[in-house]
């Protein structure tokens, strides 16, 4: 009787121990998104998002499964307010102990790039890089340049599109109310005085967060014989600009960036007929419906979960999450499914080039350096319009150029 | 010269914008003596409610208008209900505390039943600016400066000059004196704050004309705040000319002095003066002269 229950017993907590074994195959590691679901870019931040869960999703149900490890992802909402956000840091990092952060715009930027190397957390953003974030020995790493290389971008592809032997003469609508939005201002200067035969900064229209009537500024700045306004604040800014120029019945185009770019412009007009004359640009893959981005994103969308529209904001999103779970799984490689830390995830990024092909086509090669947050050399973007309601790209592998530090 | 008539004229008009704005402050105080902090949320309120009539429901403008009035009227009654009803006669403490809470209430609130996204706000006013001589006025400025001149004559009148006006005064002054005499002070709050929500709807349709609307658009209340200290809280036709004051140097600050000192000047600007004012006129220009008997 004893040794039947002894026996009993021994099988119980073998199969025990084989089932927890089983349980304990997959390692988890806590990655924490900064958000803004209550701030300026609210609008698009859940296809942002949306991106990036989608991504999270699908790793997790195929490759990283394969090799054992899983991500566990929480958005955090910073407000876009680096107050907020460096209040917020401390909780973060001893609730959640997160391996890497997604980060989302310059306020995370500049609130976390001086807590990034002291608690020793990389953190992989893919909106445009800033000059603040533009030091040696990162912790941040961003995808795409900064805003002002792809304001840049537009200026020096127009410049050759129209074989222009005057430069661009430019306003831009800045606001400063957020230190990203004032450093791509002097990103702009800075291109321009060193580009003089390729921009003119002729005004600055500075504005609040979410200006609603932008008429006098824009119909005196159409009054100086400009060419462009670039606006890469946000929606709002985008849509207040659009309106006064239609209003003074201006044809000077807009430019904006992904995150304020033609679809967001078009929701909030409520009519993509009536965005014209109107452009963006940007280093990473432009929205359209067709190519491994396109596809990668239905494979999101039908399997895993991503719910969200094909846009520039989701695109952003899956570029960044992209970008992790690639770099997760060659520290897994390097370093073993238990071994990955934030520290050797990070020299893993500074080591390891991501391919376009791994990145879906969402963004080029990205090969990370210590010389700066993000990559400056060889990139190249696209520039598209809004042609009858319906997105249309003018051109892709547009070169990105190098700026001069600011 | 011409620009400098445009800036002018149109910061002019941009100031009695924010006057209308102060002076939904204004009949708020002087009704219900609170400082409603949160009037720029009540404009985003009310332009959530007309572009709710106009372009969710798509109601024709001489419906779906009045309907926003009454939505307004009925949501200024609930706030007051809500929020202010069991203040009446309690310190003033409890009721900045309460228009602080209710600041906060309102974008949470919006957020969440209007959700964040930039929508397009319908064009009541011709969008289109008028053009003469080289000099630029745009015509829903234009429009609402001339609104906004005829509800301060009016509410003005109102409040000087009719007997249920005169009462509202009497609650502003003191709650107990107020209760004392048979005002109903909680009457008087309740038209307060209904009236300053109809004001915040008609200064959500003049800034917000053809434009678009979303949660965060709540910035211009803080921007009327000095045009009501500078004014004097009392008084409403005062406002205008603060307004006017205010709306034309700032402007002017924005299209003279901003791009020589490549920075935003002109949007401290009125926070600079609403500072002065506080160190060296607390009453303001035109407000009541407090005279206490020892």
């Amino acid at each position: 009787m004893n040794k039947r229950v002894v026996g009993f017993a021994a099988v119980l907590i073998a199969t025990l121990q084989a089932g927890a074994g089983a349980l304990q195959a997959e390692t988890s590691y806590s990655v924490v998104g900064w958000a803004d679901f209550s701030g300026p870019y609210a609008d698009v931040m859940p296809d942002w998002d949306g991106g990036r869960v989608g991504v999270i999703n699908w790793w997790n149900a195929t490759r990283g499964k394969e090799i054992g490890v899983r991500i566990e992802y929480s958005a955090v909402d910073g407000r876009y307010d680096p107050a907020q956000i460096a209040s917020l840091w401390p909780g973060v990092l001893s609730e959640k102990k997160p391996l890497a952060l997604l980060g989302m715009g310059g306020s995370d930027s500049a609130a976390m790039g001086p807590r990034l190397p002291q608690d020793k957390v990389p953190m992989v953003s893919a909106g445009g890089g800033y000059g603040f974030t533009w030091t040696p020995d990162p912790w941040l790493f961003n995808l795409r340049p900064t805003l002002a290389h792809e304001a840049g971008m537009y200026a020096e592809w127009r410049v050759a599109t129209e074989g222009r032997d005057k430069p661009l003469r430019v306003v831009v609508l800045a606001s400063e109310a957020a230190p990203a939005w004032v450093d791509t201002v002097n990103g702009i200067k800075s291109y321009a005085t060193h580009n003089p035969g390729k921009m003119e900064l002729v005004d600055i229209i500075w504005t609040t967060p979410q200006p609603t009537d932008l008429t006098t500024d824009v119909f005196a700045a159409v009054g100086k014989g400009i060419d462009a306004i670039i606006v890469m604040t946000n929606t709002a800014g985008s849509v207040a600009v659009k309106r006064a120029l239609d209003n003074v019945g201006s044809d000077v185009p807009l430019v904006t960036g992904a995150h304020n770019g033609l679809t967001a412009i078009a929701a909030a007009i409520g009519s993509a007929d009536q965005v014209t004359n109107t452009f963006e640009c940007a280093a990473v893959a432009a929205p359209v419906e067709e190519g491994p981005t396109y596809d990668y994103y239905r494979e999101l969308h039908d399997k895993h979960g991503l719910d969200r529209l094909f846009s520039s904001a989701t695109l952003i999103g899956v570029s960044q999450a992209t970008f992790l779970v690639n770099q997760l799984e060659e520290a897994v490689r390097r370093h073993g499914v238990d071994g990955v830390t934030s520290e050797n995830l990070r020299e893993t990024i500074l080591s390891h080039t991501v391919s376009k092909e791994e990145m879906h086509g969402v963004n080029g090669n990205i090969q990370m350096t210590s010389e700066g947050s993000f990559p400056v050399m060889g990139l190249s973007g696209y520039c598209m319009t809004m042609e009858d309601g319906k997105l249309k790209v003018l051109a892709t592998d547009v070169a990105v150029p190098s700026l001069v530090k600011w | 010269m011409t620009l400098f008539l445009t800036f002018a004229i149109n910061g002019a008009l941009q100031g009695l914008l924010y006057a209308l704005v102060a002076i939904g402050f204004s009949v708020i105080y002087r009704a219900s003596k609170v400082f409603n902090i949160a009037q720029g949320e009540l404009l985003v309120l009310g332009g959530f409610l007309v572009w709710l009539t106009l372009m969710e429901w798509a109601l024709p403008l001489y419906l779906g208008l009045p309907l926003s009035l009454a939505l307004a009227v009925a949501s200024g009654w609930l706030i007051e209900r809500i929020f202010f009803k069991r203040l009446v006669g309690e310190q003033i403490f409890a009721m900045v505390m309460m228009s602080i809470a209710l600041l906060i209430f309102m974008r949470g609130f919006m957020l969440v039943v209007f959700g964040p996204d930039v929508r397009a706000f319908p064009a009541i006013f011709p969008a289109k600016p008028i053009i003469f001589q080289g000099v630029m006025v745009i015509q829903p400025l234009l429009f609402g400066g001339i609104l906004t001149v005829l509800i301060a004559f009016g509410l003005s009148y109102f409040f000087n000059r009719t007997r249920a006006g005169l009462g509202l005064t009497a609650v502003a002054e003191d709650h107990r004196t107020a209760m004392d005499l048979g005002i109903s002070v909680r009457r008087a709050s309740q038209i307060a704050w209904m009236l300053g929500m109809v004001l915040a709807m008609f200064g959500a349709v003049v800034s917000m004309n053809g434009n678009s609307i979303n949660f965060l658009a709540s910035g211009i209340g803080f921007i009327a705040i000095p045009v009501a200290l500078l004014a004097g809280l009392e008084a409403i036709t005062g406002m205008l000319l603060a307004g006017v004051l205010i709306g034309v140097v700032e402007r002017l600050t924005a299209g003279y002095i901003d791009p020589l000192i490549g920075a935003n000047f002109a949007s401290i600007f009125p926070l600079l003066l609403m500072l002065l004012i506080l160190t060296f006129r607390p009453s303001g220009f035109f407000g009541w002269k407090t005279i206490e008997r020892i």
